[in-house]
């Protein structure tokens, strides 16, 4: 029932031509962490003794 | 009369099957039957509601009802029990989305999938929180009824008094954009920051973005990645809460100005009935159960598109009349989840079988 605003926001949206940006999640690498995982029966499985690497 | 006996291998304080399992519970006592909850592992503060489930005695008129959402060794134990099998199916979060992040998730996750292909043939009945699940459970070949009954939400402890310090501190004329869930790589929390980067650069510099949830889970490295992603983006208004108090989630509910959720995968996904609630305007990405569990009571985007995305909530947040309407729709989704019809529901049924 709100289709209505999608389409005003589209129109908004092609009066600003907003740029993309080049910066990408997928492309960024993921940080390495090293440790022991244990599993806590509260909040699940948890990281101890984390070390993030470069 | 039969025993209506529950079994989850964790019961978890505060989190939404926990929640439900206690409500069930405590239903079933008030109704007078003969009912108990047991668990591998349970939280010291659910002690008074449920037993090790070592100390279950089977009995054949049990109805043992299965609390299904992960892979663990009880997902093909349950079966030994000689009771009559009704499972719970919360659904279980697919495998690629975790693949990257972390092996031991991927290696739970498949086997239970593979628990629940095993228990296809061995389920009296199921109980799905979502059409999406059921039918999940349907392409699986389970040829057992299935029904749908959403989860079971505590309402009442909505009304508790929220946490002062984030009422005080986030109440500040900037526009709170939220999203409450665990930070998880199906949740996407990648795409709410994208969303927040255009609205924040293109539409209103005075907001902020929280995003409510632990990342202390096993999947640091997406948390770790999320925000060095916000930095690259030169976002400086982003906050990750991580684990928190209930009176300080109740407080990020009370100051958020619109509820954003891009997540990919959701099996009811209670944080919208949560913003239902708190008269928060949602604007969704329509994937998995979101939309069924919306309703009309939001904005559903059939795409990702960021920019529309950011659109999309300028357009909300500068339009108190829309407010107005997306929060009576709101109320009217909400009084479907609250009617309490549900959970005498999902009782008639295990009684049935």
């Amino acid at each position: 029932m709100f289709e209505i605003v999608i389409n005003q926001a589209k129109e908004n949206l092609a009066l600003k031509k907003i740029p993309e940006t080049e910066v990408r999640f997928s492309e960024l690498p993921i940080p390495v962490l090293y440790g022991k995982f244990i599993w806590n029966a509260s909040r699940g499985i948890r990281l101890i003794k984390r070390v993030i690497g470069k | 009369m039969k025993r209506i006996i529950q079994i989850v291998d964790t019961y978890a304080y505060g989190d939404a099957i926990g929640n439900h399992v206690t409500a069930i519970y405590k239903k079933l006592k008030e109704l007078g039957y003969d009912t108990a909850t047991y668990a591998n592992y349970i939280d010291s503060r659910l002690a008074n509601y449920a037993q090790h489930l070592n100390e279950y005695c089977d009995d054949s008129d049990d109805i043992i009802f299965y609390h299904l959402s992960i892979g663990c060794a009880l997902n093909r134990m349950v079966t030994r029990y000689k009771g009559k099998l009704v499972i719970n199916y919360h659904n279980i979060t697919p495998a690629h989305f975790m693949a990257p992040y972390n092996a031991n998730y991927v290696k739970i996750i498949e086997s239970g999938y593979a628990d629940t292909y095993y228990l296809a043939d061995k389920a009296a009945a199921v109980i799905a929180d979502s059409d999406y699940n059921g039918n999940e459970l349907r392409k699986m070949g389970y040829k057992c009824p299935i029904f749908t009954v959403p989860i079971i939400v505590k309402y009442d402890d909505y009304q508790a008094e929220p946490d002062s310090l984030v009422m005080n501190r986030y109440e500040d004329g900037i526009k709170n954009i939220v999203f409450v869930g665990r930070i998880a790589p199906n949740k996407k929390q990648e795409d709410v920051i994208l969303d927040f980067y255009y609205y924040n650069k293109y539409f209103n510099p005075q907001s902020r973005l929280i995003l409510v949830g632990n990342y202390n889970n096993g999947i640091e490295s997406y948390y770790l990645k999320l925000k060095k992603y916000a930095n690259k983006l030169g976002i400086k208004n982003i906050v990750f809460t991580g684990h928190i108090r209930f009176k300080e989630i109740l407080a990020y509910y009370r100051v958020a100005d619109l509820f954003l959720c891009e997540s990919e995968h959701e099996g009811f996904c209670v944080p919208l009935v949560e913003a239902m609630y708190f008269d928060v305007p949602i604007v969704a990405y329509d994937s998995s159960a979101v939309g069924e569990t919306l309703g009309e009571a939001g904005i559903l985007l059939k795409e990702k598109n960021h920019p529309l995305a950011a659109a999309v909530m300028d357009q909300v947040i500068k339009d108190n009349s829309l407010q107005e309407e997306m929060k009576k729709q709101g109320k009217k989704r909400l009084s479907y989840f609250q009617s309490g019809k549900h959970i005498y529901r999902m009782i008639d049924i295990l009684s049935s079988i």
